[in-house]
């Protein structure tokens, strides 16, 4: 079966984030409940979700080893996307001045918070100064890779930039999808009528042989959690580290296949997580 | 077939380098604009069908991944070869400083900020265990080192317009032979912005060691990299002793490119076996 995934040059990233749809994926309650259908269902009632995201299906679907901490490292998305706001909307000129202001901001937000907040703001404002540059810098250069990437000239509407996770939770299938997406831009069909959306997802590292589940379950989360029932158009792949860049456009089969593709991991990792147990 | 000879870079130490300072080292990391050329579009593309080529030959119906960096280029370190040296540390903690440095300007305890950040990164675990294993004696000597270095930076390196959108530790990547090569490297810093037209960015690595050639070969291997994922080669690439002052920068021509690819391709040759 040829990939879905349409590789493009990186040049090309703004042009595809803003062509019209050639395709709306749109469902109604009946189909989407058989589109949840393809997902499972847990045996495992009474545990907690599983958390499925492109993080957690590239790295096996295994529990972490250690709780979520903050590091310079981990901050990068977060600082990284607010400056980009911040350049993007003229509030500063620069990656390296938008990031300091938002360090600055955060700092003074997490001073307030109390001492065991896990949040970003707490970790900036508790942590020393040498990690805090070090978070800065981490996010400078996320924010400069996607600055540069982007012919923010090109937008006619503001695109959302870093806006929270798309969340459906799944209880029958014992998960919780979680799609991520870096830019959501707004984008009409190709008649003109009907608006709908294309993501921008910034990936890790290479292309690889499951980038395609990856980019569909942004999709398929965003289909699932949209209050319109309605898929976005395309999802449109950057990775910084090499400059690849891919489209997939999302159709009902993409959707079906990514359900059928998540599925089966989350079967595998129960399937193993149980055989462990009883070992 | 070999498609390329076997190239052997130079490792003789570079003569005639005077430390530089100030706007006199941000002059010769920023070059002549004449210098900068507008690109031959098919450039790229043609480096990468003759690395795709080769790759192909050398590695025939092999599977498994091979991963290249810019060590397997020059002292023919092999990539399995994971050891680490007191150098190494070194040269890891005075990165990672300067990356600090570049971001907020000086410190008042580099050695102790280095390391701090040093820790978190997973990639520095071994580092930070080899930094936990040494004697006082040793580590007193590598603080004192590390001060030395934080100090150069504060009295050499000039400061860099935000505008030229500097950044720091940029990871580099490309794929060959259907994604079965993998070439991996990266820089310092980072100046420029991109153009599609334009080589516009200029690549630094920093070392804390005296230069000498291998050090400009290994960053030849970044700016092929770079070339080969963006499309359009960097303008200039620039190595800088914090040790010395010293300072190695090139424009990036036609046939520096060229020799890279063969030295790659050396390299792909040597490493026999897949990972």
């Amino acid at each position: 079966m040829t990939s879905p995934l349409r590789r493009i040059e990186a040049s090309a990233l703004t042009k595809e984030l803003l062509a019209p749809a050639t395709n709306v994926a749109t469902f109604n309650r009946d189909e989407l409940r058989h589109l949840e259908s393809r997902l499972g269902t847990s045996s495992t009632e009474g545990q907690g979700l599983l958390r499925v995201d492109s993080w957690t299906l590239r790295s096996g679907l295994g529990l972490p080893e250690s709780p979520f901490a903050w590091t310079p490292h981990f901050a990068k998305r977060s600082l990284g996307l607010a400056a980009l706001r911040l350049v993007v909307f003229g509030v500063a000129a620069t990656p390296q001045e938008a990031v300091a202001r938002e360090v600055d901001r955060l700092v003074r937000l997490g001073v307030d918070q109390p001492p065991r907040s896990s949040s970003l703001a707490a970790y900036l404002a508790s942590c020393s100064p040498a990690l805090r540059t070090a978070a800065i810098a981490h996010g400078v250069t996320y924010a400069t890779e996607l600055f540069c990437a982007i012919d923010w000239k090109a937008f006619t509407r503001h695109p959302l930039i870093g806006s929270p996770d798309a969340t459906a939770v799944l209880r029958s299938q014992g998960i919780s999808l979680r799609g991520r997406a870096e830019l959501i831009c707004d984008i009409d069909d190709a008649s003109g009528a009907q608006l709908t959306e294309s993501r921008l997802v910034v990936m890790h590292g290479v292309i690889e042989d499951d980038t395609t589940l990856l980019l569909g379950s942004a999709a398929l989360a965003a289909t699932l959690a949209s209050s319109d029932r309605t898929a976005p158009a395309r999802i449109v792949a950057f990775f910084p580290t090499s400059g690849q860049a891919a489209v997939l456009d999302i159709t009902e089969n993409i959707l079906t296949r990514t359900a059928l593709g998540i599925a089966k991991r989350v079967e595998n990792c129960r399937t193993s997580a149980a055989e462990s147990l009883a070992a | 077939m070999v498609l390329a000879e076997r190239t052997v870079l130079q490792t003789t130490e570079p003569r005639g380098l005077t430390p530089l300072a100030g706007d006199q080292l941000l002059d010769v990391l920023r070059g002549p604009k004449t210098s900068r050329q507008p690109i031959d579009t098919g450039l790229a593309g043609g480096l990468r069908a003759w690395l795709n080529d080769a790759c192909f030959e050398a590695r025939g119906d092999q599977v498994g991944t091979l991963v290249v960096t810019k060590k397997m280029l020059t002292g023919g370190t092999h990539v399995r070869d994971s050891r680490l040296t007191y150098e190494f540390v070194r040269g890891a903690i005075v990165a990672t400083l300067f990356r600090l440095f570049i971001t907020s300007g000086p410190s008042e305890n580099p050695y102790a900020d280095a390391c701090e950040v040093l820790f978190t990164e997973p990639q520095h675990h071994a580092t930070a265990a080899f930094i936990a294993a040494l004697n006082e004696r040793d580590r007193r000597g590598l603080e004192r080192e590390v001060r030395l270095h934080a100090r150069n930076l504060e009295r050499r390196w000039p400061t860099l317009s935000p505008a030229w959108m500097p950044r720091t530790a940029v990871s580099m990547a490309t794929t060959l032979d259907g994604g079965q090569v993998h070439l991996r490297g990266m820089a310092d810093l980072v100046i420029g912005v991109s153009r599609r037209d334009l080589p516009s960015i200029c690549l630094v690595s920093i070392r804390s060691t005296p230069l000498h050639h291998a050090h400009r070969d290994e960053l030849r291997f970044l700016g092929l990299i770079e070339t080969l994922r963006s499309g359009v080669p960097p303008f200039r690439l620039a190595t800088y002793s914090t040790l010395t002052g010293e300072v190695l920068t090139e424009a990036v021509t036609e046939d520096l490119l060229k020799n890279t690819v063969s030295a790659t391709i050396s390299a792909i040759w040597a490493q026999g076996a897949p990972q």
